[in-house]
């Protein structure tokens, strides 16, 4: 177990490496960003060079790699061009946000989900079971902006019942956390229905039942929990994918998270601030995914006892 | 939004709840479901979903292939007859069934062109990334050791960069043509090709039948050629469906946020940014482009669990 | 093992399972009906009720965009302004009629050739007591002379220094006449010397002290300000005692804050969407011919656009009237000339030009380009009102009579480092709101060789800029600007033409509140209804 943990750990630190390096290359394509941090106004071109030499931003590309990285390591992940501020600070500043959009949405589609999965499973074929299967389908084709906008013109403006954007009370939250966590709902239904049906069907649970346990042991000790590692990586990766669906979301709610700081970031060029913002989300991930592997073989002895 | 197909992860987690060893080269491929055209037949004409699926599919295809015959240019601007509702309401016109938008385009033949486009830009997408992907996956399969490493160190780093931010930046940078999208969609597929690709060979390459032709002699490159490749090719067309439903989507939010197939080219996800503004007043600019792709990743989704259903239910999520 | 057996387990299993189900059902619909029902009864805000003079609460705004900065020399785009304005002054104001007049400056004459005095009001105190007088005017003439921000280089052909004649008197220093000099004064933000010099321009910019009738309280990065009532405010109370600014960068998000009633007033509301605020219940649209206009200039040193027959031929063939009519719905004003009403020199007669597609042709033909040519058009992205729908308009148009158009669009920060860092080929749209109250603004960023926005300088509009800004006498000045603008509409052409847009806003129905024509927004005026 120590080894795999440690192996594991070993090749998160190198893939965040990887994400630092690949998100700084991408500063190559953007342009100056002296420009940038100038906005078109009327500078002369000695004043530039001496802003960029000021902020060393004429020297080679690996020079100013290596000073990011090892800067990193240390917690400062650049300047924004546009803020004038350490990029981390305000990474930090608007990471609740997101967090707590992203937790809001997770904990409605498992709420939402897991019981819809349940009586799917528990009624193979029937009409229950279709109706249940079709909203899920539809509920992972929708694309995300148009429900998000349809939601705000039905709840917020038709109806009035939630605010159409921003973060100011309980109920801004709602909306939201609706939209971001239709797609994850569906995903999670839709694996815990196969997964117990699959559970359900196998020789072990006959022979318990054949056994004389009573159904809810059967239910709690074997069924469910079997089924449940399936259903737990999805919620894992679905978690990821959520950050990438908050930049959609929180640019039609004016969300003040990162996902809307990453798009603003993009239209104004301020690379530095991107690629903090990418570094903090891939760590997250990175941690998310560890997470989710440590659990996995903690619950599979074949690892655990490696 | 990218997935990985449940429980295959990475190089150290456990592979399948389900582990079956095939047999036979024909058992590999077929696994326990049905035996070729016939059966798929069969097996569709009793499952009114999934028929409907295939038939959404096909009737999308249809569109964008034959659809330019019959509508007008997408393009024609007219400013005297800007934002007609459709023919079936009051102010309509027959002239422009689906009425028309703030230019004066009409909106009927401007979905038919986004289908064109999306559609053929997201099955050209999903065309590349399974060809990179799968090249990758037998590479690192077949070559194990450092090269697989590698590769599958290059995937992690690139699924922990949450993607659409990846994608928007590319596109911002580079432009947003019609190749630059393609490119980026290819990028965010070929991974889970590549991974579900290796993990099959792996898988394959304990199976009895390939045993016993390396153990008569029949080299490594044959092999992975005459029984792996075509046995793994199942699979790639169930991941390729899959992912269909998501590239279109994908495809779709990009060029919502602004970062996409950029005019005189249309685009379904341009042609909702576009009709965002004009949600009250204008309704038929969003809701029925944005019927059209729910419809169009519906019919792909559907359409995809069958095939999946059919040709691997080791792999049933449905 | 036999199948009766396995039937049985199966009926049992599947009631099993239905138990759990409902209940776990039974849970999901109680939660969902009860975060519902707690959305339904909690109430939003409530208006003050009718004839009532005290407002209940904060006026709230939505704006388009958050600012990184309060400090005026670093950040001065309008939208930032319009916060940063609640809270400092200048040493003269623009009225609503486009002319300035003395606000913290008293009142100013050139007292030479190279000296303007100004007398400045007496007993006006900043926010955090420091005094207002000379000291403070001079360190902010020094401020706004070496600012490194967006602001660097404004002044500098406007003075060259100040200097204090007594407590308050001051005099600018100009290196000749400057006749800009006064309607530059409306833009003069006057900085209190010791709080700036301790904390800097990025200390000032997070937390700004002023003299005006709101002052600084919170700024909490990506939700909201707020500013509080001035309590030592030298001018007429405000009605309100509490402003929340928020920003929705989104459209269709400012209108529904709007009609909700979570914001009273809202700026820029989009063509599309200004139906929908006027069905409102809560709000109305207040709407005003901008003094912003749109124009697309041309490089001169493109093939054929260097000819001016050709110039002259895109805007025959441009039909703006209709863009105006179908896109806009009414809702932009065609634009001619370079001056705006109000100004100094301002020509009412002069009109604009026709939409003649026949004659483009003949002109394209007599220049040699009888089929056409390519050419490439820069536009913003979501930057001005309907830019980039008016570009491929624009570019469909000129595709008739042969002018193939390659659309390069980009948003505005990406779209301004190029267009001002780089000569970019063909046409490309630009923007303009008078920050003077003058046509020189127009001219200085237009015709003013240097820099990077004039893509049309030439020897001759040089001189007419030089000329203006050294000619004291007001007459004289008007003849300039006339011969000037002449000049540049009849036979210079370097641009098409293209229209002022409509600026529009939401604002409650509970407050009486008019709209100004340069973007900025009045709050001491307000009433309630």
């Amino acid at each position: 177990m120590t080894k795999f943990l440690a192996r594991r750990l070993m090749l998160s630190f190198v893939v965040l490496a990887g994400v630092s390096f690949v998100s700084s290359g991408m500063m190559l394509i953007a342009g100056d960003p002296v420009e940038v941090m100038l906005e078109g106004t009327t500078t002369s071109d000695a004043d530039k060079v001496a802003l960029r030499h000021e902020f060393g931003f004429d020297r080679p590309f690996l020079v100013q790699y290596a000073d990011f990285a090892t800067g990193a390591l240390k917690g400062d992940l650049g300047r924004s061009l546009r803020f004038h501020q350490p990029a981390l600070g305000i990474v930090m500043d608007r990471l609740p946000a997101t967090l707590r959009l992203a937790v809001a949405a997770m904990l409605l589609a498992v709420l939402v989900a897991v019981p819809l999965g349940i009586v799917s499973a528990s009624r193979p074929n029937s009409w229950v079971d279709y109706g249940a299967r079709l909203l899920a389908l539809i509920g992972q084709s929708v694309p995300l902006y148009w429900l998000g906008i349809v939601l705000v013109l039905l709840f917020a403006v038709t109806l009035g019942w939630f605010p159409s954007a921003g973060d100011l009370d309980l109920k801004s939250i709602v909306l939201p956390a609706f939209t971001l966590g239709l797609y994850p709902t569906a995903r999670i239904a839709r694996t815990l229905r196969a997964s117990l049906l699959e559970v359900l069907s196998r020789e072990y649970i006959l022979t318990a039942r054949g056994k004389g346990l009573s159904n809810l042991t059967v239910l709690s000790r074997h069924a469910l929990r079997n089924a449940a590692l399936p259903v737990l990586t999805v919620v894992g990766l679905q978690f990821g994918a959520l950050l990438g669906g908050a930049v959609v979301t929180e640019t039609i709610f004016a969300w003040p998270g990162l996902g809307l700081l990453s798009v603003q970031a993009i239209s104004w060029r301020d690379l530095p601030l991107l690629r903090a913002i990418v570094m903090v989300a891939a760590a997250m991930l990175v941690t998310l995914n560890l997470a989710t592997d440590v659990l996995y073989a903690y619950v599979d002895p074949r690892i655990r006892f490696s | 939004m990218s997935y990985t197909p449940t429980l295959i992860r990475g190089f150290d987690s456990p592979k399948k709840v389900v582990d079956l060893v095939p047999e036979s080269p024909r058992q590999a491929r077929l696994s326990t479901a049905g035996v070729g055209r016939h059966q798929f037949i069969r097996r569709l004409s009793r499952d009114p979903g999934s028929l409907s699926g295939v038939a959404l599919v096909a009737a999308w295809v249809c569109i964008a292939l034959l659809g330019p015959l019959w509508v007008s240019s997408p393009t024609d601007q007219n400013l005297s007859l800007t934002l007609l509702p459709p023919a079936w309401l009051p102010d309509g016109s027959a002239a422009h069934p689906l009425g028309t938008d703030f230019l004066g385009r009409d909106l009927l033949s401007r979905i038919v062109y986004g289908a064109r486009t999306s559609l053929t830009v997201s099955v050209l997408a999903v065309a590349g990334a399974a060809v990179v992907g799968s090249l990758v996956g037998t590479v690192a399969a077949a070559w194990g050791g450092l090269a697989d490493d590698l590769l599958m160190r290059v995937a992690d780093v690139q699924l922990a960069i949450p993607f659409v931010l990846l994608a928007i930046t590319v596109l911002v940078l580079l432009g947003g043509s019609t190749l630059n999208m393609v490119l980026v969609l290819v990028l965010s597929g070929w991974v889970i090709f590549a991974r579900v690709i290796r993990s099959e060979l792996l898988h394959l390459r304990e199976a009895e039948f390939v045993l016993a032709a390396r153990a008569v002699g029949v080299s490594q490159i044959r092999v992975a050629l005459q029984h792996l490749l075509p046995n793994a090719m199942g699979f790639v067309v169930v991941v390729a469906t899959l992912e269909l439903g998501n590239v279109i989507l994908l495809e779709s939010a990009l060029s919502f946020i602004g970062v996409g197939i950029r005019p005189p080219q249309v685009s379904w996800g341009t042609m909702l940014a576009d009709g965002r503004d004009y949600l009250t007043s204008a309704w038929w600019l969003t809701t029925l482009p944005g019927a059209a792709v729910t419809a169009a990743i519906f019919g792909v989704n559907l359409a995809g669990d069958f095939l999946r259903d059919f040709l691997d239910p080791r792999r049933r999520e449905f | 093992m036999s199948k009766p057996e396995s039937v049985d387990s199966r009926l049992t299993r599947r009631r099993m399972l239905g138990r759990v189900a409902q209940a776990g059902v039974g849970v999901a619909l109680f939660d969902l009906t009860a975060a519902a029902l707690a959305a339904c009864s909690s109430s939003t805000a409530t208006p003050a009720p009718a004839g009532s003079q005290k407002p209940s609460g904060p006026l709230k705004v939505a704006l388009v965009s958050e600012p990184t900065s309060f400090e005026p020399s670093v950040e001065m785009s309008k939208v930032t302004l319009v916060q940063t304005n609640t809270m400092l002054e200048t040493l003269a104001i623009n009225g609503a009629d486009h002319v300035y007049k003395p606000w913290l400056a008293e009142s100013w004459n050139a007292f030479s050739p190279t000296r303007w005095r100004l007398k400045l009001k007496q007993g006006v105190k900043f926010q955090n007591g420091e005094p207002f007088n000379a000291d403070a005017v001079t360190f902010s003439a020094n401020v706004w002379l070496t600012t490194k921000g967006q602001a660097k280089g404004l002044f500098n052909p406007v003075f060259t220094g100040a200097e204090k004649v007594d407590d308050y008197t001051v005099d600018l220093v100009t290196s000749g006449p400057s006749s800009i000099l006064p309607s530059s004064l409306a833009f003069f933000y006057v900085f209190p010397p010791k709080y700036y010099a301790q904390v800097g321009p990025d200390g000032f910019g997070a937390k700004p002290v002023g003299t005006g009738p709101w002052r600084f309280a919170e700024w909490t990065k990506g939700v909201q300000l707020r500013v509080e009532r001035n309590p030592d405010y030298w001018g007429p109370k405000p009605l309100f005692d509490e402003i929340d600014f928020r920003w929705a960068p989104d459209a269709s998000t400012r209108v529904a804050l709007l009609e909700t009633g979570e914001v009273d007033l809202i700026q820029s509301v989009p063509p599309a969407l200004v139906d929908r605020v006027k069905q409102s219940a809560k709000a109305h649209v207040e709407a005003v011919q901008s003094l912003r206009r749109i124009y697309f200039q041309m490089n001169l040193s493109d093939g054929p656009l260097s000819d001016v027959r050709v110039r002259r031929a895109i805007n025959y063939a441009v039909d703006v009237d209709s863009i105006i009519a179908g896109l806009f719905k009414g809702q932009a004003y065609r634009d001619k000339g370079f001056n705006d009403i109000g100004l100094e020199g301002y020509q009412p007669d002069l009109k604009p030009f026709t939409y003649d597609p026949a004659q483009a042709r003949k002109l394209l033909a007599d220049a040699g380009y009888p089929s056409g040519f390519p050419v490439t058009l820069w536009h913003t992205v979501g930057r001005y009102v309907l830019d980039k729908e008016a570009a491929q308009a624009i570019a469909d148009q000129l595709g008739k009579v042969g002018i193939n158009v390659t659309l390069m669009g980009l948003e505005s920060a990406a779209y301004f480092s190029k267009v001002n860092g780089e000569r970019v080929p063909g046409i490309n749209l630009y923007s303009s709101a008078p920050l003077f109250m003058n046509a020189l603004s127009l001219g200085l960023q237009a015709f003013q060789p240097g820099r990077g926005s004039a893509y049309d300088a030439n020897d001759k509009t040089a001189a007419f800029i030089t000329a203006i800004i050294g000619e004291l006498d007001a007459q004289k000045r008007a003849d300039l600007y006339r011969q000037f603008e002449n000049y540049v509409y009849n036979d210079y052409v370097p641009w098409l033409w293209a229209w002022h847009q409509q600026d529009v806003y939401g604002a409650s129905n509970r407050l009486n509140w008019t709209a100004r024509s340069d973007e900025l927004m009045e709050f001491t005026a307000i009433t309630l209804k």
